[in-house]
């Protein structure tokens, strides 16, 4: 029983290590342009695709980290692009949502075939940041696992900072909540969005690394995760991204619970259904502002 | 001396539709200049367009000497050429700290920002009280106060205010006047939207009667006797005694 604990909470930290991670990526842009990036999760396998290559044929000998250093600055200017050609030409156009789902959607599909094109559909798996298990007691658990998650807190946290108390971060908030009030502030909109999107990619690009050492690298590996960072955003409450990062873990931990309870195969209706209930009640999210709705 | 601001034959609107139908003014230097007028005839679209949010169709816009007419917002910004707008809601979920602050983007701004605070606190000693609490729980005058005061923050050469005291009870709109009269006094030059032209003539050397998308009249107010009483009743129907 004790194992049955253990497990389930260890599995839950890492769901949500990762959930988080993916969620306020997407958080982020949805509150700073007021859209949904569909190849949000693609962006995640870009990352671990990027760190595989690099310590592939840069720097074979080397450390893993430092490839996924790499990789990381690299999808800076992964973000960057894709907002520039995706997002960029469409702004200030009224079907704007409308049309960022079609170029998102185009860009996933784009990313996932490229992957398939360069990188072959053999399963691919990138190093441990540290190889062996930990035991403590009864429990036995990865330490690419307990660095995954020690490392997020820290990267959210940083994240956190940075758009609380930098000049920078506090631009990017102003764009997403009157977009014309910030403009008149003298703040470059535009390169606001870009960053915001760089500050996604690289987000997604740290969940893909963490989990393409844990479990295998596939152009879809994103897909799912994606698909929970959903959940979790509208769990957490739109708008909010503290609100997506608590959501983030609750997910996590209720997907390992319904693994070990119901199995993998009903586990994630019943998370549908236990969103929609939540919804029902609290209509803000679980986190979430209530006037954000409204407005 | 070269001029603060020339605009010469500014045309612009929405889609098809044109508002400004050639204006032209100037403020010299070490004026403050007012515009006034009625609702609907372009005194918004002008200060979008001289802000940068909106492409003018024709015509100019000199500032200090330089042509900002296709100018981005950040750039006029950089300038010194500040838009204050019409009751701004500014950022519903940032602290009133933190607008402030954040008002001081502009690298010219930046260097100023210390002494630029303390004035505007000293202006304004409501926002050091607010000063952590979020915009959106702002009173109306309390969030113009904080418009004007993120105006000052930007360490404006010129700052355009867009009927500052709209909507305020009598009493807010002679604490707001009255700061903006110390504000116009400590140097800061103004360019004033409002329908109350008394206030314009107290801190106005000129003023311009804006209708139908263009300048309409020119009054100089050292002149004395120009009129303005009959621009109201011919404009607004209203004799100001």
């Amino acid at each position: 029983m004790a194992d049955a604990i253990a497990s389930i909470l260890i599995s839950g930290l890492v769901l949500g290590s990762l959930y988080a991670l993916m969620a306020s990526g997407l958080s982020l842009v949805w509150t700073t342009l007021g859209i949904f990036n569909f190849a949000h999760g693609v962006l995640m396998a870009v990352g671990a695709f990027f760190a595989f290559q690099i310590s592939q044929s840069l720097l074979p000998y080397a450390w893993i980290g430092l490839p996924c250093l790499l990789a990381l600055v690299a999808m800076i200017f992964v973000g960057a692009v894709f907002e520039y050609v995706l997002v960029r030409p469409f702004y200030g156009r009224e079907d704007m949502v409308m049309v960022t789902i079609m170029t998102t959607l185009a860009g996933l599909t784009f990313l996932e075939n490229g992957i398939l094109a360069i990188w072959g559909p053999r399963l691919k798996q990138i190093g441990a940041l540290a190889p062996g298990t930990l035991s403590v007691g009864p429990v036995h658990l990865s330490w690419q696992e307990s660095l995954t998650v020690l490392i997020t807190p820290f990267v959210l946290a940083a994240t956190f900072l940075f758009m609380q108390h930098t000049q920078t971060g506090r631009a990017i908030r102003a764009v997403g909540q009157n977009r014309k009030a910030a403009e008149l502030f003298g703040i470059p909109v535009q390169r606001m969005f870009a960053l915001t999107f760089a500050i996604s990619a690289v987000l997604a690009g740290l969940a893909g690394m963490l989990l393409g050492s844990i479990r295998f690298m596939t152009p879809t590996m994103g897909s799912d995760p994606l698909v929970k960072a959903l959940i979790v955003v509208i769990f957490g409450g739109l708008g909010s991204i503290g609100g997506s990062i608590g959501a983030a873990y609750v997910i996590g931990f209720l997907e390992a619970l319904l693994v070990f309870g119901v199995g993998l195969y009903w586990t994630p209706s019943i998370l549908f259904l236990i969103m929609i209930i939540v919804l029902l009640v609290r209509p803000q999210g679980l986190f979430g502002a209530a006037e954000r709705l409204t407005v | 001396m070269q001029r603060l601001l020339e605009v010469r034959d500014l045309e612009a609107g929405y889609g098809a539709f044109k508002v400004l139908r050639g204006v032209s003014f100037h403020v010299e230097r070490g004026e403050s200049v007012g515009l006034f007028g009625p609702n609907g005839h372009g005194k918004t679209t002008l200060f979008e367009t001289l802000s940068g949010l909106i492409r003018p169709t024709a015509g100019r816009v000199i500032f200090e000497g330089a042509d900002i007419t296709a100018a981005s917002p950040a750039d006029i910004v950089e300038r010194g050429l500040i838009h204050v707008a019409q009751g701004n809601l500014l950022f519903g979920r940032m602290t009133v700290g933190e607008t402030l602050a954040l008002a001081a983007f502009a690298k010219r701004a930046r260097a100023a920002q210390v002494r630029n605070r303390d004035f505007v606190l000293n202006l304004f000693p409501r926002l050091a009280e607010r000063s952590s609490q979020q915009c959106r729980t702002l009173s109306g005058g309390e969030r113009q106060m904080l418009n004007i005061g993120v105006g000052l923050m930007a360490s404006p050469r010129l700052m355009i205010l867009d009927e500052p005291t709209l909507g305020l009870s009598p009493k807010l709109k002679e604490v707001l006047a009255i700061a903006i009269k110390n504000v116009a006094d400590s140097g800061v030059q103004l360019l004033v939207v409002e329908q109350d032209v008394d206030f314009l003539l107290l801190l106005c050397s000129r003023l311009y009667l804006v209708n139908h998308g263009e300048i309409a009249k020119t009054v100089n107010v050292a002149d004395g006797g120009f009129g303005y009483e009959q621009v109201l009743e011919d404009y607004f129907g209203v004799r100001n005694s």
